[in-house]
Formats: structure tokens, C-alpha cells, sequence
């Protein structure tokens, strides 16, 4: 999102507020139905996706002395592993 | 206070008659809202709620089960009825802002706009459901009773008289209510955070880069200033929560809620939902007030015209004006 221009941020927001709910262990549901949209997003004839793997990205805000900020450093863990079954690719 | 007095206090608050040109006035804001949180979802309607969406209608419906009003569920799954669902919600909420068949224009909204967020609730903002609660109360409200089609047609036919008409404020009442509820739990749930109380809160929020809009500048990053607006909003939240209902006071807190919105509209990305809240303020504002205001701002039109038309004639024959 931090990436995209003043207009392309007003009409993908939506993605953003669901990418955040991807991460809710309790909303765990949401995941192969997104592995399978990016699947059918990117396979090509004669090149179906075969496996799809959200990853969630991460970076701690940390407050320090007198309000200055220092990026912390970016990690990641993998929410799914799927395997692209070829009906998902319908 | 007796019990006949609380009544009468009750009877007062929800039915004494007033002027319908407040919730009129909030029923085309309203629609003007609904239309354009449509024109964003538009490119990607298809992807949101398509027969091949992000998230898929059985997983929708396991992940919130029960009896829902949700016209997907119920239209055949294929895309061209998902797309015509999008013009029927686009068509309806039009009428609704003109006033033309509003209430059942008001219905055809609400229905839309509630099967729209039950379709995918995870891609919905606080402004999206008080949109929804709001069109709700808005069915029963008499939204078409001034500044619309209708009572155009009325008055035409001989049905109505040209003096709007004072008409039981219930439904305005309970979308207020709505209002100050939702300040009300945003406060009471900020309070809960220890971040909101040591006045650090906004130091996260302002470091979201994905809902940064607009560049902040550096001095509001200083501690103090941080602090001091963590608690602001906090004060802020329960005032209009509750002080908003003390008359002398509510417009000094519509004030400083419209500046507070404003901000937040300028430093974060949250598309429409400083909008969607701000558009409730209308109906804390008095008919008179409005109407005055509407006389100024009519004046101040036909002088801005005046003068333009001055100069014009000036450029056009080269003559000062007498």
C-alpha cells in the first residue's frame, strides 16, 4: 500500500483491510479460498500454478527515547502452503 | 423525577414534531455516500464478490452462519446477476439522493448495501457499517418530506402544501443515538489499551506506512505533542459520546469533531470513513440553523455571481460598472 499513488490507494484499501484479516488465526478459513484466487490470478495454459504459499511480512514499531524512530527489521512467517489442485484452476 | 414525567421527557425526545429538512438533508449525503463507496468498489467488484472471488460464497457463509439478508445467497451464481446486483444498488441509491420513490428506494439501499458487507466482511470499515445501521433507521424516517422529487410531485399535485411540514423525529433520533454510541465504544475501547492512556497510541498509528495518506509533518511526532493528542482523542470520543446531547455545547463539539475527522482524513487512508461519521452531524444541527445557513450560503452565491457577471461585462465592453 505504502507503494501505491494517492488514487490507487483509495480504491485498493479493501485489499489491504483484507490482507490483515488473512493474518487472524481465527479467520484461518479465508486462506485456500485466497491461495486458489491467486492460483486461477496466474496460471497460464500450459502453465497452471502448482503450489501457492502466503506469507505474512512483519516489522515491530518501536517508541524509543525522545520519539525518534528506527525501523525495525522486517521477518516473516508462512501462513499456507497450498497445493493447487487442477479444479481450483476452473 | 416521576414516572409520568420521564414519559413525558421519552414522548418529547422521539416524538415531538419537528422539521423533516435535517434527516432530508442527511438522506442526500447519504446516498452521495453510497454512490461513491460503489464507484470505489467498482473495479473489483467481480473479485470481491464475482462467482470466482477472493473469498468464495460457501466460505462466507461457514464463516458466519445463521439467517442473513444477503441477496447473493439467494440470486443464481453467475456473474452477470452479481453485476446487475451492482447497477440495482447504484440505480437505487441515485433515486434515494434525489428523493424520488424514497422509501422504497431507502429499502432497496439498505437491502443492497447489507448483502454487499455480508457478502465479504472482511473488507469493511466502521464507516460501512454505520452506513448500514444508518439506512436502516433511514426506511423509517421522513427522508422524502423535504429537498426531494417527491415532494415536488406533491406539492404539483396538490397533495402537500408548499411549508415543509414538522413530522415525528424517531428515526432521526435513533440514527443520532447510533452516533453517539459508536464515540461512546471507541473511547470505551481505547481505554482498555494502555497505549491510549500512556499517550503513546498515536505514535503507532502514525507509523502504518500502509495507511499513511499524506506526509505528517515532524513536530507532531514529538512525545508531547503525541500525548497530547492521544488523550485529546480520547476526550474527544467521549464528549461526543456523550456531551454531544448537552445543547449549549453540541455545536462547539461538532466543531472540533469535523476538525478531528478532517485531520484524520488528511493522514490516513481510510477511504470514506471520516464521511460516512461526518455525515450524521447534519441531523445534530437545528432545522432553523440549517435553513439559515442555507440562506447565507445562497447569498453569498448570487453576490459571488453578481460580481463575476461585473467583470465579465467589464472584460467584454471594457466599462466600469456604475
Amino acid at each position: 500500500m505504502d507503494q501505491m499513488g494517492l488514487k490507487q490507494k483509495l480504491f485498493k484499501e479493501r485489499y489491504r483491510k483484507f490482507a490483515d484479516n488473512l493474518q487472524r488465526d481465527e479467520l484461518d478459513d479465508l486462506l485456500p479460498d485466497a491461495a486458489r484466487y491467486i492460483a486461477r490470478l496466474n496460471s497460464r495454459p500450459g502453465n497452471p500454478v502448482k503450489t501457492v504459499i502466503l506469507t505474512e511480512k512483519f516489522s515491530f514499531i518501536v517508541p524509543r527515547l525522545g520519539g525518534n524512530y528506527v525501523p525495525e527489521p522486517w521477518d516473516s512467517h508462512i501462513l499456507l502452503g497450498y497445493g493447487v489442485r487442477p479444479e481450483d484452476l476452473k | 423525577m416521576s414516572l409520568s414525567s420521564v414519559s413525558r421527557l421519552w414522548n418529547q425526545f422521539f416524538f415531538a414534531e419537528q422539521s423533516p429538512l435535517p434527516i432530508a438533508l442527511f438522506r442526500i449525503i447519504y446516498g452521495i455516500l453510497v454512490i461513491l463507496t460503489l464507484a470505489l468498489l467498482r473495479p473489483d467488484w467481480l473479485n470481491w464478490y464475482g462467482v470466482h472471488a477472493w473469498l468464495s460464497l460457501p466460505t462466507a457463509l461457514k464463516l458466519e452462519p445463521g439467517h442473513r439478508l444477503n441477496l447473493f445467497s439467494i440470486i443464481p451464481q453467475s456473474d452477470a446477476w452479481i453485476e446487475a446486483l451492482f447497477w440495482v444498488a447504484l440505480a437505487s441509491a441515485v433515486l434515494l439522493t434525489l428523493g424520488l420513490f424514497t422509501r422504497i428506494n431507502s429499502v432497496l439501499v439498505f437491502i443492497c448495501l447489507t448483502s454487499i458487507q455480508q457478502r465479504n466482511l472482511y473488507i469493511t470499515h466502521g464507516g460501512d457499517t454505520f452506513l448500514r445501521l444508518a439506512g436502516f433507521f433511514l426506511i423509517f424516517a421522513p427522508a422524502g418530506a423535504a429537498l426531494s422529487l417527491d415532494r415536488v410531485i406533491r406539492i404539483r399535485r396538490g397533495k402537500e402544501p408548499r411549508t415543509i411540514q414538522p413530522r415525528s423525529p424517531w428515526a432521526q433520533r435513533m440514527i443520532q443515538l447510533q452516533l453517539s454510541f459508536m464515540y461512546l465504544v471507541a473511547f470505551m475501547v481505547k481505554v482498555k489499551g494502555a497505549p491510549w492512556l500512556q499517550g503513546t497510541a498515536l505514535f503507532y498509528v502514525y507509523h502504518l506506512d500502509e495507511f499513511r495518506r499524506f506526509p505528517i509533518p515532524a513536530r507532531f511526532f514529538h512525545p508531547i505533542v503525541l500525548k497530547l493528542g492521544s488523550w485529546s482523542a480520547l476526550a474527544l470520543e467521549f464528549s461526543l459520546g456523550v456531551l454531544i446531547w448537552v445543547k449549549e455545547l453540541r455545536y462547539y463539539l461538532l466543531a472540533l469533531g469535523l476538525l478531528f475527522h478532517l485531520w484524520l482524513e488528511y493522514s490516513l487512508n481510510i477511504p470514506l470513513f471520516q464521511w460516512d461519521i461526518l455525515s450524521a452531524y447534519v441531523l445534530f444541527i437545528d432545522a432553523d440553523d440549517l435553513s439559515r445557513l442555507w440562506n447565507a450560503l445562497r447569498t453569498f452565491c448570487f453576490r459571488l455571481l453578481r460580481v463575476h457577471n461585473e467583470l465579465e461585462r467589464q472584460r467584454v465592453f471594457g466599462t466600469r460598472p456604475e
